[in-house]
């Protein structure tokens, strides 16, 4: 109802200009600008051109401050970065969550209150320019044109007329003639299209709006991740299906660069469909709308092997642990029981000249640890002295303790997956064409008006009224000239 | 053929200085037949820098068994930023007969290449991320936006120089005298603006589609896609303004058109290297 008055107020506005030059009407037009209400300036001040410039331009320096603070890190990163003070300013204008702050939302949410106001003006405008557009032109117009053709002795009024509205009409321009006694006057456009351009483009950014919201609304989408090592299965509980990691792999470049990661996965769904598809970077599962990306892929269990003085091999493995040592049981024969722990683990392990170990990567493609041993497990706490340092050991180097050789073969990489779903997408890609639609009518394509006037004498004015733009008339300059001229 | 290759880009270097000394002989001797030399020696130099370019990316499919387009890591994509930029040029410069430009613009080319020369040319396979035939169309948008954008830094640098010379009241002399008007500038900007706009409006929301693609969200807020973001809203701001005020604010206009620029390098160079994120591909 607000909405309806509103444009009915705009529309008030908008024919003032034609009251105004009416001086038995100009009184009674003048109650609703003495008038002009809250409503009336607030629509006006929220759809200007001048918001939507003041509104970029806060939202690209928000944005600066976004990309130059990294966002979301634990706080004493931020203290030692910026100090106390700085950070707690910071903090309270949410510049460390800036694009989810409610000043962030607020500001997104004036540039949705000013595509919308903005548009329903400049569809006024477009309709008002597309359907309503008078032939005849205000005096002196064409004496004071910026650039124009004249042409004289241009024959009769008639067929010099005539000839102007043929040549406009091979250019595939849309005619408009109003004759009078004094003149024959034509207004012609061309490319009309173009008029809509700034309206379409406004558009699809309005809907890129409604489906990043939509994408986001509860119950619509959803987004996590899973870590998945060979074996494992994971449902997700938003779906009806779960999937299986039947395998994973990775190669490397000699340069220790990834060159391809790739998962096999076996869907089951709860109808009892299943199928086997393999998941990489750029190849995502998709599935009931449902989307599993390749994200990730790190150390996920250690698998390596010690050999007893009998030279029998036991093979051991340990979920993998960044931060923690990992234990295994060591069974060497003889009754004996030792607890093995490996800490430091590198996962590109190298010597260096003086000894000093090190990883040339940080990728696990030649991995090794430090082995301790635990050689008393009825002890709790252990006795430091029972806390045996082994040495390194990697799959060609092995470190041995009373007899046993230990080594570490490999690492058993677990795969990580984005799981999304985004019904929201679709929308997206429609008002990205729309835009890009959009963009491309306003700036590639032109609407050409031309403004004519054939006179008695005869002459012939024509002016092309394209703001900044009379040198891409032209051609239809020329092409009138030579009508006119030849007949 | 790495040797070969290297031969080849030092002496497209060396027709791009030669190029460049030409357009500054221009700045004392205005000539006209040497910034004729100078168009002449660039387009040649610019067709052996297409032919390297050829023969780079041959090169990529004979190690890795398939064509893209040569941007998938820093040197290929200087090489080939400098080659568009150069065709940018030659289009703006044949269109508009504006010669004094090169003297902006050229320099940028040559920084360019000399910056490639320096760098690791070997041929290594592209990151599994980069492995999609996005790379052909999403990256080649950045040579026409950042290309555009630069053009039209180098016409906002003339339209202060020209605008204080109009501003004394004194004929134009030496190679101002060869610069457009500020109006005409002005509206050559304009015309720049919004091509780059659109690659630049095509490069962003293509990247949307291949992420969600490939990272599994179309938008993630990575420091390339802001920095990308905050250019696409400066020159926003800037066609907004343009609408808004018609040619009245013209100086607000370059200066947006310098803004810009500066929101280009650092997207370009800022983000990928000194800030961590998806993008971070230029470390390689």
């Amino acid at each position: 109802m607000q909405i309806r008055e509103l444009i009915g107020r705009r529309r008030v506005q908008a024919s003032r200009t034609s009251i105004e030059s009416n001086p038995v009407i100009k009184d009674a037009a003048q109650a609703p600008t003495a008038n002009k209400d809250i409503l009336d300036t607030l629509w006006t001040f929220l759809s200007s051109v001048r918001m939507a410039i003041w509104l970029l331009s806060i939202s690209a320096v928000a944005i600066l401050a976004g990309t130059l603070v990294e966002q979301n890190q634990p706080m004493e990163k931020y203290v030692s970065t910026y100090g106390a003070t700085l950070t707690h300013i910071m903090q309270v204008m949410n510049v460390f969550d800036l694009y989810r702050s409610w000043w962030f939302e607020l500001l997104m949410s004036l540039i949705c209150v000013n595509l919308i106001l903005s548009n329903f003006n400049r569809a006024e405008k477009i309709i008002k320019k597309y359907y309503h557009v008078p032939a005849r032109m205000q005096p002196g117009y064409f004496e004071n044109a910026p650039e124009k053709i004249s042409c004289t002795d241009a024959g009769s009024l008639n067929e010099a007329a005539l000839n102007v509205e043929n040549s406009l009409l091979k250019l595939k321009y849309r005619v408009k003639k109003e004759v009078s006694p004094e003149a024959t006057y034509f207004i012609a456009d061309r490319g009309q299209m173009a008029l809509w351009g700034s309206f379409v483009a406004h558009i699809g950014l309005l809907l890129l709006f409604v489906a990043v919201i939509y994408g986001h609304f509860p119950g619509q989408g959803f987004e996590r991740s899973a870590i998945l090592l060979e074996g494992d299965t994971y449902r997700i509980p938003e779906s009806h299906f779960s999937f299986h990691l039947d395998k994973f792999e990775a190669e490397w470049d000699e340069s220790r660069r990834p060159r391809l990661y790739r998962s096999t996965v076996t869907v089951t769904d709860d109808n009892g469909k299943t199928f086997t598809q393999a998941i990489e970077v750029n190849h995502p599962l998709n599935y009931r709308g449902v989307k599993a990306y390749q994200a990730t892929y790190g150390p996920g269990r250690i698998l390596g092997h010690y050999v007893d003085p009998q030279g029998i091999s036991h093979p051991f493995s340990v979920d993998y642990s960044e931060d923690r040592m990992m234990f295994f049981t060591v069974e060497p024969g003889k009754g004996k029981r030792w607890v093995g722990v490996l800490k430091n683990f590198i996962p590109d392990f190298t010597v260096g000249p003086h000894g000093e170990v090190g990883s040339l990567s940080k990728e696990p493609v030649h991995p090794g640890s430090f082995l301790m041993l635990l050689t008393r497990t009825d002890q709790m706490p252990p006795d430091p002295k029972n806390i045996q340092s082994v040495g390194w050991i990697t799959a060609d180097h092995a470190s041995s303790f009373q007899g046993v050789k230990f080594y570490l073969d490999k690492v058993s990489l677990f795969s990580g997956f984005q799981l999304r779903k985004d019904p929201g997408v679709k929308l997206i890609y429609i008002s990205f064409i729309i835009i890009l639609l959009g963009v491309s009518l306003t700036f590639y394509f032109h609407h050409k008006v031309i403004r004519i006037k054939v006179s008695p004498g005869v002459s012939v004015t024509a002016v092309g009224v394209r703001r900044d733009k009379e040198q891409d008339y032209q051609e239809e300059f020329n092409q009138i000239r030579r009508s006119v001229e030849g007949a | 053929m790495t040797t070969i290759m290297h031969h080849l880009l030092t002496i497209i270097f060396v027709g791009y200085c030669l190029s460049a000394v030409f357009y500054f002989a221009f700045i004392f001797n205005q000539n006209e037949q040497l910034t004729q030399m100078g168009k002449g020696v660039l387009i040649l130099t610019f067709l052996l820098h297409s032919v390297f370019l050829f023969l780079r990316i041959k090169a990529d499919h004979d190690f890795m068994g398939y064509w893209y387009a040569p941007v998938a890591n820093i040197f290929e994509h200087v090489t080939s930023f400098s080659w568009g930029l150069t065709l940018v040029y030659l289009i703006t410069e044949t269109r508009t007969r504006f010669r004094a430009l090169g003297i902006m613009v050229i320099p940028i080319i040559v920084l360019l290449v000399g910056w490639a020369l320096k760098l690791d040319q070997s041929i290594v396979p592209p990151p599994p991320a980069l492995q999609s035939y996005w790379i052909n169309i999403h990256v080649p948008m950045s040579l026409g936006a950042y290309g555009a954008f630069t053009i039209a830094f180098g016409m906002a640098i003339f339209y202060f120089l020209k605008k204080g010379e109009e501003k004394s009241g004194k004929a134009s002399t030496g190679i101002l005298s060869l610069v457009p008007t500020t109006v005409m500038l002005d509206k050559l900007m304009y015309k720049t603006v919004i091509i780059g706009f659109g690659f630049l409006t095509a490069l962003i929301m293509l990247g949307a589609v291949w992420a969600e693609e490939s990272w599994g969200k179309y938008w993630s807020w990575d420091p390339k896609e802001t920095a990308a973001l905050i250019t696409w809203l400066v020159y926003a701001v800037y066609l907004h303004g343009r609408f808004s005020w018609g040619s009245k604010k013209r100086d607000t206009m370059a200066v947006l058109c310098l803004v810009g620029f500066l929101a280009v390098i650092f997207t370009y160079l800022g983000v990928g290297f000194l800030l961590p994120g998806l993008h971070s591909y230029l470390k390689n």
